[in-house]
């Protein structure tokens, strides 16, 4: 029930969305002109025709890293909530968890996985 | 049935009070930053549209609908305009979970200035913000063109640093208030007469780092670095299509965080705190508009002082960026949440 | 004089047999054959120390060669090297600067079409070379990718050599917008030749582009000509792996106006406008330059007056703040501070202002004359420049506080683009980037012009040469310039109003020197003389046959040989450092270009 205002605001930006995306083709002129779509990069010819290949990352590592730390924070979430009922026992388990959490971030730190990767083969 | 119907016609006068807010105001506040920014250069700014320039986002508006529909050549049709929904759709929704104000009563029934109030509202915040990325990598992508390209990925490299900082901050609130309702949040802080601000400011700096980094401001504006990538991700869009980019990141999404930044660290529509002794209301006399004013002017504290920034200081290099979030942030944010819960017996006593 | 003598080079003459010395008025020069060119010019850099190159290019001498009246007195000068070799038609010169003795030496050759490549000694040569090969067609022996500098790859001609006429080849039509429109109906002036130079098609651009950079890694980004972040049009490629650049080289051109093929067509005065047109920010300074190098082939700098050495060193010292704060304002824009920018062109506006009031022009200036300057200071321009040194040095310290020690400015330029002294000399970079480097090149110091040899002032060096040290020599030097102007308005003050300013030369040196300079003839000889601009050393290599327009006009352009060390320092940095880097060298695309 109480997400049905949720669902209906979500239509309605849909609508918005949309008809954001159409204002242009509604109203704007339309003259096709030659080179008018041509990809931007500085107004000279294209080296590459296409931009869609592979493009080297630096984060890689740490889009990984995001997975695992993202997952902890989901479990780490419901004991905030709880936390003021669970007393000491909830603050030692927590901390434990909290100290692994913190052992993982060191050793990624010390493999250099928090750095940067400008070259592919350092790994 | 009468009570379904009631409650759906409240409900839309909310949406359209948010979208008035949202739409409006973010329109708006594109003058509001011309402004201020041409203040802090010794210059007027816009002031030939209308008294001040007051009228310069319409005239804005009016130009970017009527430039031409283009299209890359190379392009994804659906993607490019997948992209412009995704950007838009998430950062509106947030709106949805902020209370603007405290409960009140009309004709006997009892209203919450806030579109869902639901016990998992900061989840819900977070899950939003992360689609942000969605939209910008599509959009570099589906241009099929190189500046693009790197700045959406640089905006995915800045996402994935700054959403463990950002996710792990706000725990240090929410261990102390024991929910993750917005409304409930605030609730809690004018129960303990208690800012969250003045027992974590640690999360709070670093909640702003992160805020600053997915909104792409200053100093983290790397995605659409103007002298590096031109303008990023959005060099291929034209016309309302370009609008919506900056609309959304630099406006409506700087605005939901400030708001989850006010609710989580200054006690919402509270007034002025003392800690531990209780809320002195300057502005009193407004009677009930009281709380509703005070959330509006810590909002737009936030914001300006966000505006500062960004017309102040230089922009990182995205290895400094991501390197500061894990190096530097995530490493506080987990202090600080060891920090929070030895401390949190004392507060709630 | 910054010059090496005759016997300097003794002990050179035994192993190399065709070496000889010539010791003119206005330069020294080293005469050797073609084959031995190249080891000379190793000797020089390895065992003399002439280890900072300075300038290369080729005079064409097929008019002299033609003329038996001019040939006679080119030899009677000694400017040309071998005489008795009537068929080769080309010159070609090396200017090398001596860093530890602190003197210059020209070494000349002789060819008709191939030279051998001196880019594994000086890579600045490489560039070089590619100019000549642009110009002249001379081939280069051992260039490693001997490419068109300026044109595009499918370009026939030469545009240097003295067959080619001044207006080019018209071949192509070409109709003007008025006659798209209103049909080929044009009256009287609006009805000209339709038949143009030809303009280069798309295809063109992209054999030019595949021609200069071979695809190593996986994508390759073309950065600029039109780009904010590029100071101007010129147009990089990146070729990138991620976002750290593996290779990078840059395609130079689009605002090449042939300005030496106009300097050879003009009178000497008449050139001086196009020096403003060069490096249009500190046209000035390039004026003083151009009108010192030819007072010193006239012989006739002891006889400017003292009121106009002081007017002309006073306002180029303007000028070179007024060109530190447009570097400033975009050093700061492209690192994201907006609002620096803001702040130093108000500044920036004053100076102009000053400048407007004394000379009528605000950026193409041409205030300077062969002999002087153009009018006397109005009244109440010192005052106006009193009051606008009180103020500066209060704000450039309010900007400092936002930048210098920024946590933020700091990360973004410490060991960034780090240069060390012998790449200096081995890019031959000069001016603030060499001085970056910790080397104290400054053409005021080493050969003053004008009144610099009077004015007290010091050279900021950097330690590490990286972009921060360049910052701080760049604002240093901007507060250097405030004490020189200060001195200057003091001693201005002491001189009478109605002192000279213009000069007057003694009958017996036979020189019509006027201030319009119509029909000034220059005796025949050749000189290389060079000013301090705010980039670097702009050089005049001036070769005259006696007549109202040069021969030949080398100029030496600071921005283009800072510029090629940027690919150097691009290696392994990524796009981010790419506007930190060519900021920090600080190119102007009028002067890469000319």
């Amino acid at each position: 029930m109480e997400y049905i205002g949720f669902l209906m605001f979500f239509a309605v930006m849909i609508g918005i969305a949309l008809v954001m995306i159409s204002l242009n083709w509604l109203f704007g002129p339309k003259t096709p002109q030659e080179y008018e779509d041509y990809p931007y990069e500085c107004g000279v010819p294209l080296y590459d025709k296409c931009a869609q290949t592979t493009f080297h990352q630096g984060y890689y590592l740490l889009g990984l890293l995001l997975l695992l730390f993202d997952i902890e924070a989901a479990f780490l979430f419901p004991w905030t909530v709880v936390y003021r009922w669970l007393g000491i026992f909830g603050f030692i388990e927590m901390f434990l968890f909290i100290l692994i959490l913190t052992y993982g971030l060191l050793y990624a730190w010390k493999k250099g996985a928090l750095n940067w990767q400008f070259e592919r083969e350092e790994f | 049935m009468e009570s379904v119907a009631l409650n759906l016609a409240v409900a839309f006068v909310k949406i359209l009070v948010i979208l008035g807010i949202v739409l409006g105001v973010g329109a708006y506040l594109t003058w509001v930053e011309r402004k201020v920014a041409a203040h802090i250069q010794r210059r007027p700014g816009p002031m030939v549209v209308g008294w001040h320039g007051l009228l310069q986002p319409l005239a804005d508006g009016l130009k970017l609908i009527t430039k031409e529909d283009l299209f890359p050549r190379y392009g994804n049709r659906f993607l490019y305009n997948l992209a412009i929904v995704l950007a838009l759709v998430p950062a509106t929704l947030v709106f949805a979970v902020i209370p603007f104000g405290p409960e009140f009563e009309v004709f006997g029934y009892k209203i919450k200035p806030i579109l869902t109030d639901v016990n998992v509202a900061l989840l819900l915040v977070f899950g939003l913000g992360s689609l942000a990325v969605y939209a910008v990598a599509l959009a570099g992508w589906a241009s099929n063109s190189k500046y693009p390209l790197i700045g959406s990925m640089r905006k995915a490299g800045i996402i994935i640093s700054y959403e463990v900082a950002i996710t792990f901050a706000v725990m240090g609130p929410i261990i102390l208030a024991g929910t993750l309702s917005t409304y409930q949040i605030v609730v809690n802080q004018i129960e303990q007469k208690l800012w969250y601000v003045w027992i974590q400011p640690v999360a709070f700096v670093v909640y702003m780092f992160s805020l600053l980094a997915e909104t792409g401001r200053v100093p983290f504006d790397i995605q659409e670095a103007e002298a590096e990538l031109v303008t990023g991700f959005t060099v291929e869009y034209g016309g309302m299509k370009f609008g919506i980019f900056p609309l959304v990141e630099w406006y409506i999404e700087v605005l939901s965080l400030s708001a989850i930044a006010v609710v989580l660290f200054f006690g919402g529509w509270s007034p002025l705190n003392i800690p531990f002794l209780g809320f002195v209301d300057p502005l009193f006399f407004l009677g009930p508009l009281s709380p509703f004013v005070w959330f509006l002017l810590k909002v737009t504290a936030l914001f300006l002082f966000i505006l500062w920034l960004h017309w102040t200081l230089p922009r990182y290099r995205i290895d400094q960026i991501t390197e500061m979030a894990w190096k530097i942030m995530l490493p506080l944010a987990l202090a600080n949440i060891v920090f929070t819960a030895v401390i949190a017996p004392l507060i709630w006593k | 004089m910054a010059w090496a003598r005759e016997s300097d080079f003794s002990d050179l003459k035994e192993p190399f047999k065709t070496l000889e010395v010539v010791e003119n008025k206005g330069t020294t020069s080293l005469h050797v054959r073609k084959e031995e060119l190249l080891n000379l010019l190793k000797v020089l850099k390895e065992k003399k120390g002439y280890k900072l190159f300075l300038d290369h290019s080729v005079v064409d001498l097929k008019d002299i060669l033609e003329k038996d009246k001019d040939f006679k007195n080119a030899v009677a000068e000694s400017i040309i090297a071998f005489p008795e070799d009537r068929v080769s038609r080309f010159q070609a010169f090396y200017i090398l600067f001596n860093v530890d003795e602190k003197k210059r030496v020209v070494v000349k050759t002789r060819t008709k079409e191939t030279l051998p490549s001196a880019e594994k000694l000086w890579f600045a040569c490489k560039w070089a070379e590619r100019e000549c090969y642009d110009m002249f067609g001379i081939k280069y022996e051992g260039h490693e990718n001997l490419v068109r500098a300026f044109m595009w790859e499918t370009y026939p001609y030469f545009p240097l050599r003295k067959d080619f006429p001044l207006e080019g080849f018209p071949e192509e039509e070409l109709p003007s917008l008025n006659e798209v429109i209103k049909g080929d109906k044009l009256q009287g002036t609006m009805n000209y030749e339709r038949k143009h130079t030809f303009i280069p098609t798309l295809e063109d651009l992209e054999i030019t582009e595949r021609k200069r950079l071979q695809k190593k890694a996986q994508i390759v980004l073309n950065w600029g000509p039109l780009h904010p972040g590029t100071h101007g049009t010129m147009w990089f490629l990146f070729d990138l792996e991620g976002e750290r650049i593996v290779q990078t080289d840059v395609i130079l051109g689009q605002l090449h106006r042939g300005v030496e093929k106009l300097a050879e067509n003009e009178m000497y005065n008449q050139f001086l406008v196009y020096t403003d047109r060069m490096d249009y920010l500190s046209a000035l300074c390039s004026n003083q330059a151009w009108v010192v190098a030819v007072e010193r082939m006239l012989g006739i700098e002891e006889y400017v007056p003292e009121k106009a050495k002081y007017i002309r060193t006073m306002l180029s010292e303007l000028q070179r703040i007024n060109s530190h704060l447009l570097w400033l304002g975009t050093y700061a824009l492209d690192l994201g501070a907006l609002t620096v920018f803001l702040y130093c062109f108000k500044e920036r506006e004053k100076i102009m202002d000053i400048l407007e009031g004394i000379t009528g022009a605000r950026l193409t200036i041409s205030y300077p004359r062969v002999g002087g300057v153009r009018m006397d200071l109005p009244l109440g321009a010192l005052e106006a420049i009193k009051s606008f040194t009180g103020r500066f040095l209060k704000e450039l310290r309010d900007w400092e506080r936002i930048l210098t020690r920024n946590r933020i400015w700091l990360k973004r330029n410490k060991g960034v683009g780090v240069i060390p002294p012998e790449e200096a000399y081995f890019y031959g970079v000069t001016g603030p980037v060499i001085r970056g480097s910790g080397i104290p090149y400054d053409v005021r110091k080493i050969d003053p012009y004008d009144a610099y040899a009077e004015v007290e002032f010091d050279i900021p060096v950097g330690e590490e040469g990286d972009c921060y040290d360049r910052y701080l020599v760049r604002i240093e030097e901007m507060k250097q310039s405030v004490r020189i102007v200060e001195q200057c308005v003091k001693k201005l003050e002491k001189l009478p109003e109605s002192a000279p300013f213009f000069a007057e030369v003694p009958k017996e040196k036979k020189i019509k020197l006027s201030m319009d300079g119509i029909g000034l003839k220059v005796p025949t000889s050749e000189i290389y003389s060079s000013g301090e601009n705010p980039r670097g050393e702009l050089g005049f290599y001036v070769f005259s046959i006696g007549a109202i327009k040069p021969y030949r006009v080398k100029v030496r352009p600071p921005s283009f040989y800072n510029l090629s060390v940027y690919p150097y320092l691009m290696k392994n940095r990524v796009i981010a450092d790419a506007v930190t880097i060519l900021a920090s060298i600080d190119p102007v695309v009028g002067e890469t270009d000319r």
